[in-house]
């Protein structure tokens, strides 16, 4: 499949996901597998901000 | 304070509760400025780090103070110069060994944001001197640098869009629904940053190691692709999901933040690339390097300014290059960059001159010559990042490595 169809298709899922009717829902999943990803990975690396501005 | 952690998850929620629960001007910037000194205190853990910070807000509140209050031409310079000094010397830049003996540079300081700020001061050192800076007192100015929406890693916000908002910061209010969305954004910023990036950084040191235990040129070249592609996509999943954690944070208290990427890889050329990455600190360079260069130049050498201002986009993109980091490693990374957005504008000039402006609209129509851009700037930007990691010798070790043993 060609990179441009794929990155359309993408943004028509991205759009459909963020439709009013099922925003809500969407953001409540995305909140439960953040959660999950923070009690599994929490404190073994990757999160630091590589841009720091130290 | 980690921004992947639930502490951090906790405090924005506490704080998008009591931002809403008044709209009193007096209490939604006192619990502003509260909220920033709970995260830096959560950043920084020596009070000698707590001192310099301290002491570089307020000797450079007092710089704009004294500034605004008697005006005279030479400010600018002296005070610019003061705080790039005083950048360089922080950030101990490896180039200081060659002029300063090291005890002068043995010092532990680390002041967590300090490049983002030197900038935003620069930036208003220059436009209060052009008379373009809105009015500021202590607790705006303190708030606008140490901010935790953008201290930590930018974005670079112009003081002018941070006085909007501190100035109707009780006007600030949303419906459910883009409470939502700004919500929505901070989680996949967080997922990016903690899983992606996370995922790629692997990716990256597994394909690292087995590089180096690979006997036959396929398994060579094979694991060399990976590291190849996977340290782009960590540094591009890190910081970009920095900025939308953010950029999320910041809407729900009803700032809105400059965007700071666009799809980066899929710029046609290194000059495209700079506008969609990193697109605040592009911009700054434009302002307050390339254009104000490029104006002392033209004013003086009005003939061959175009040509010295190919000269100048060099310099600009490899002092961005430079800022990244005070290692050499950085200052190849510039050197790279500024050489191939310098080629670009040469080439871009040479296509108008033979094309002509129907030619050269064609040309960028061609869809294979916009595939062949694509991917010839993505596998360009690619290289470059081999040398974002420290260490010059162990990149020059790995291509070294690769030539070897494919050789």
């Amino acid at each position: 499949m060609r990179a441009g169809v794929l990155l359309k298709l993408m943004e028509e899922f991205e759009r459909w996901l963020n439709h009013p009717a099922r925003l809500y829902g969407y953001v409540w999943i995305k909140t439960l597998v953040l959660i999950a990803l923070l009690l599994a990975l929490s404190g073994r690396g990757g999160e630091s901000v590589i841009y720091v501005g130290f | 304070m980690s921004l992947f952690s639930f502490h951090f998850l906790v405090f924005l929620c506490a704080l998008f509760l009591a931002f809403h629960g008044s709209r009193s001007k007096r209490w939604r910037r006192v619990l502003l400025s509260l909220a920033n000194l709970v995260f830096l205190l959560a950043l920084f853990q020596d009070s000698r780090s707590w001192m310099a910070l301290g002491v570089f807000v307020a000797v450079s509140y007092g710089m704009l103070r004294l500034m605004r209050a008697w005006r005279w031409r030479g400010w600018p310079v002296v005070f610019v110069t003061l705080t790039l000094g005083a950048l360089v010397y922080l950030k101990r830049y490896e180039f200081l060994r060659l002029l300063l003996p090291d005890g002068l540079l043995a010092h532990a300081l680390e002041i967590v944001g300090i490049s983002y700020m030197s900038f935003k001061l620069i930036h208003m050192i220059v436009d209060l001197h052009q008379g373009q800076l809105p009015p500021f007192d202590f607790a705006s100015y303190a708030n606008y640098q140490l901010g935790f929406f953008s201290v930590l890693a930018g974005p670079i916000q112009r003081y002018k869009d941070f006085h909007v908002y501190w100035d109707g910061i009780d006007a600030r209010s949303g419906t459910d629904e883009q409470a939502l969305r700004h919500w929505s954004r901070v989680v996949s910023g967080l997922i990016q940053l903690g899983l992606l990036a996370s995922v790629a950084l692997h990716v990256y040191g597994w394909a690292t190691e087995r590089f180096g235990d690979s006997a036959g040129p396929a398994s060579a070249i094979g694991h060399f692709l990976l590291l190849f592609y996977a340290y782009p996509a960590y540094v591009y999943f890190n910081f970009s999901g920095y900025c939308n954690a953010v950029i999320g944070a910041a809407g729900l208290l009803g700032m809105r933040h400059q965007e700071n990427f666009d799809r980066p890889y899929l710029a046609r050329n290194l000059l495209d690339f700079w506008n969609r990455w990193h697109i605040s600190l592009t911009l700054w360079i434009r302002d307050y390097v390339f254009m104000a260069s490029y104006k002392w130049v033209a004013e003086r050498w009005a003939a061959q300014a175009a040509r010295l201002g190919y000269l100048l986009a060099f310099v600009a993109l490899f002092l961005a290059g430079v800022w990244h980091g005070s290692t050499w490693n950085f200052a190849i990374f510039g050197l790279i960059h500024g050489v191939g957005v310098a080629a670009t504008q040469i080439y871009g000039d040479a296509l108008r001159a033979v094309l002509g402006r129907a030619g050269v609209r064609t040309y960028i129509a061609n869809p294979w010559i916009r595939r062949v851009s694509v991917a010839g700037t993505f596998h360009y930007v690619c290289f470059s990042f081999l040398f974002f990691p420290p260490g010059v010798a162990h990149t020059l070790d790995l291509l070294k490595s690769l030539y070897s043993k494919v050789a």
